[in-house]
């Protein structure tokens, strides 16, 4: 009887508050910042990465959940030719000599459309992954191919198209001699935080 | 005498049994329906990255625009018995459980907060740059400045509310209308135009020539 009267006032009850509205707005502010840089991007790979994840839960859950999501990223790597100081241009009537900033990674994208979630599987008393979970899975997938992107040899290869772009840049202002010095790898920095 | 004590303390273990299994069972009960689900004891299983291609690009990029947006999509109970329906619904489901104590009219609704990085300068791969020295002055010819990358990332992407069940597809739909009105922002910003000051100022650095520089577009 007790019980009965229980499930009824809980059912009463959003029944009452069911009379309720929110349509509340989302305010669309712009929020923006605009900078002037000066990157000179010369190298493009797209990668990609398979997110595996097997959540088996806490203590008190019976199941787990599964998840394979697969992604790709596209890392634009470069050099910022804003960072070139008055001197490390050094012009000598037809010979040039540069001492060229150190590359670094100018842009991270990973597209929407060139994500997707290969497999799912819940089992138990689970309830299946919600789009924040995916996305915090995401995150992690992202994380880790930022610290992946260490192994790959991008920022070299962005060295040396800068260095190539650079040199027929100038032939084609008239220069004859063109020395460009690039940055030693152990002076570069790790940081693939962009 | 003695039989009453044993009995006593039976009653009492008996009694902090009871209390002992409420308060698992509504721990557990907290933890699977109110609790904050943070995430961050995910870890996903360590797999190889795959390198599917490399290009060799030369973009000189001049403008920076970073853009916060947020988009929504809300759908809404049509009649009061499809939203009691559906409120009950949702107290079933852990995740929804706190939406449908509520009792809202909202039937769905995902919210967004988008961070996106969009850079804009030229590209000098697909389009061909001269230099011709004309009347004593450098005549540079510059394909116009146009929209180079998006950058946008999970990172950069927050789910601020997530209300019924959604869709892998209508979340992406969404990040592509954050998207979209990034470029808008930008094309109404007329940041193809601002790019093209940089940009002179970074050739005039680059050159180093004695004689004057003039940028044309093309």
């Amino acid at each position: 009887m007790k019980q009965t009267f229980t499930y009824l006032f809980l059912a009463l009850a959003v029944v009452l508050n069911s009379c309720g509205t929110d349509e509340t707005p989302v305010s669309h502010k712009e929020i923006f910042e605009i900078r002037t840089i000066g990157t000179l991007s010369t190298s493009e790979y797209t990668v990609g990465k398979i997110i595996k994840l097997n959540d088996e839960g806490e203590w008190y859950t019976w199941g787990d959940r599964k998840i394979l999501i697969s992604c790709k990223a596209k890392i634009k790597a470069g050099v910022n030719l804003n960072k070139l100081k008055a001197d490390d241009i050094k012009v000598d009537g037809k010979k040039i000599e540069i001492q060229l900033p150190e590359a670094e990674i100018i842009s991270f994208e990973m597209n929407p459309e060139d994500i997707k979630t290969e497999m799912v599987d819940v089992s138990g008393f689970r309830f299946d992954f919600s789009q924040q979970e995916k996305n915090k899975i995401l995150r992690l997938g992202e994380k880790s191919i930022r610290e992946d992107m260490k192994q790959l040899n991008i920022l070299n290869d962005a060295e040396t198209n800068a260095i190539v772009f650079l040199t027929d840049f100038y032939k084609n202002l008239g220069f004859e001699e063109i020395i460009i010095h690039g940055t030693k790898q152990d002076k570069r920095t790790k940081n693939t935080d962009r | 005498m003695e039989r009453s004590k044993i009995s006593e303390l039976r009653t009492l273990i008996g009694r902090l049994l009871i209390v002992g299994v409420i308060v698992v069972v509504g721990y557990i009960l907290y933890q699977r329906f109110f609790a904050e689900k943070t995430g961050s004891g995910y870890a996903i299983e360590d797999t190889p990255l795959h390198v599917e291609e490399i290009r060799k690009i030369v973009e000189l990029n001049t403008i920076k625009f970073r853009d916060e947006v947020v988009v929504d999509s809300l759908e809404l109970y049509k009649t009061t018995a499809e939203q009691i329906q559906g409120n009950l619904e949702k107290l079933m489901d852990p995740d929804q459980a706190k939406h449908g104590i509520s009792s809202s009219n909202v039937k769905r609704r995902l919210t967004m907060v988008v961070k996106g990085e969009l850079l804009y300068g030229i590209d000098l791969k697909r389009k061909d740059f001269t230099v011709i020295p004309k009347d004593g002055k450098l005549v540079i010819s510059l394909p116009k400045p146009e929209l180079l990358s998006i950058n946008l990332t999970p990172r950069n992407t927050d789910i601020f509310v997530e209300n019924g069940t959604w869709k892998d597809y209508e979340r992406q739909l969404l990040i592509r209308k954050a998207r979209t009105k990034m470029i808008a922002t930008g094309e109404k910003l007329r940041l193809k135009e601002k790019a093209k000051a940089p940009l002179e100022r970074l050739l005039k650095q680059l050159i180093r020539s004695q004689a004057p520089i003039v940028i044309e577009y093309y």
